[in-house]
């Protein structure tokens, strides 16, 4: 099993597809401050899908897309919608968190036809400390586009253009 | 791939031991400036209503559970100064819910508003959510 590796104020650092460069592979991190905020709320089922296909799977991404086309503003950055990076692929596998907390346990799922995984990558100020490309600030299913397979439907809607497939 | 008990392992030494029972939730997500609604701890499908509205549904719904789990409302911040909310003091859902319906005219954000959302927060009984993290943060020195 891989083991954590916390540095900084990320609770673990992870590989990914570099999104300019798909043949180049840069480091990305989970901030403490956004696991956490998964952890307070007793989130079991998302924090068992990063350790069940994020942690692991990113790498698996087929499409990379930059730019979320909605406001999104982070302290006096008025265009921090430009700075997020978005992979998508068709996981296999699925966690849900079931039973109790005490004894629960993540039961594997299989993932309904036609959607694929995203996962929510923010460029972090460049050059950092920790050689971090980005922060992984979330992860999610959507519905696939019938056109366009392991992408989110509507991508030309939500994201800003598409960096590349592989 | 990881065991399941491996898996389970990991997420427990996440929570160091102490996951609580989940509770319907409403917080607001600095990082990504939005609010979220989150009412069922399960896997779960986003579907985008517009540049601003997400509505979430869970993958695997048991039977007789309804599948709408919660929304998002997305670029948070400049949506509350829009709509003169004061950050610092708890929104009050109900007028978070109006000011979406006035700002998106629309049949599909209507639906959603009327027939998701508010029968939603009514039975979890969420009535506020706190934005004050969305007030702009002291930095270090």
């Amino acid at each position: 099993m891989r083991s954590i590796q916390r540095i900084g104020p990320y609770i673990d650092i992870i590989e990914a597809w570099s999104p300019f460069d798909s043949g180049l592979v840069v480091k990305v991190g989970v901030r403490e401050e956004s696991f956490q905020q998964l952890v307070h709320h007793n989130l079991a089922t998302a924090v068992a899908q990063y350790y069940g296909i994020v942690q692991d799977g990113l790498l698996q991404a087929v499409h990379a897309f930059q730019g979320l086309k909605r406001p999104l503003m982070h302290g006096d950055d008025m265009r921090a919608d430009e700075g997020v990076f978005i992979y998508s692929w068709r996981s296999e596998l699925d966690y849900v968190w079931t039973g109790s907390r005490f004894a629960g346990h993540p039961a594997q799922r299989t993932p309904p036809p036609n959607l694929v995984f995203v996962v929510l990558v923010r460029e972090e100020q460049q050059p950092n400390d920790f050689k971090v490309f980005g922060s992984v600030e979330r992860w999610n299913w959507v519905k696939q586009d019938p056109r366009l397979k392991h992408s989110p439907v509507d991508w030309k809607e939500r994201y800003g253009r598409k960096l590349w497939s592989r | 791939m990881k065991t399941q008990e491996e898996l389970a392992e990991q997420v427990r030494a996440a929570f160091s031991g102490k996951l609580g029972k989940f509770r319907p939730c409403a917080f607001f997500d600095d990082r990504l400036d939005c609010i979220r609604v989150i009412t069922r701890d399960c896997s779960i499908l986003e579907t985008r209503i517009n540049e601003c509205i997400t509505v979430l549904e869970d993958n695997y719904p048991e039977s007789g559970e309804k599948r709408y789990v919660g929304f998002t409302i997305k670029g948070a911040r400049h949506f509350c100064r829009e709509h003169n909310f004061n950050l610092a003091t708890p929104i009050e859902m109900s007028a978070l819910l109006d000011a979406i319906l006035a700002s998106f005219p629309d049949v599909a954000v209507e639906l959603f508003v009327n027939a998701i959302a508010r029968p939603l927060v009514k039975k979890e009984k969420i009535k506020r959510i706190d934005v004050s993290r969305a007030l702009p943060q002291a930095q270090p020195a």
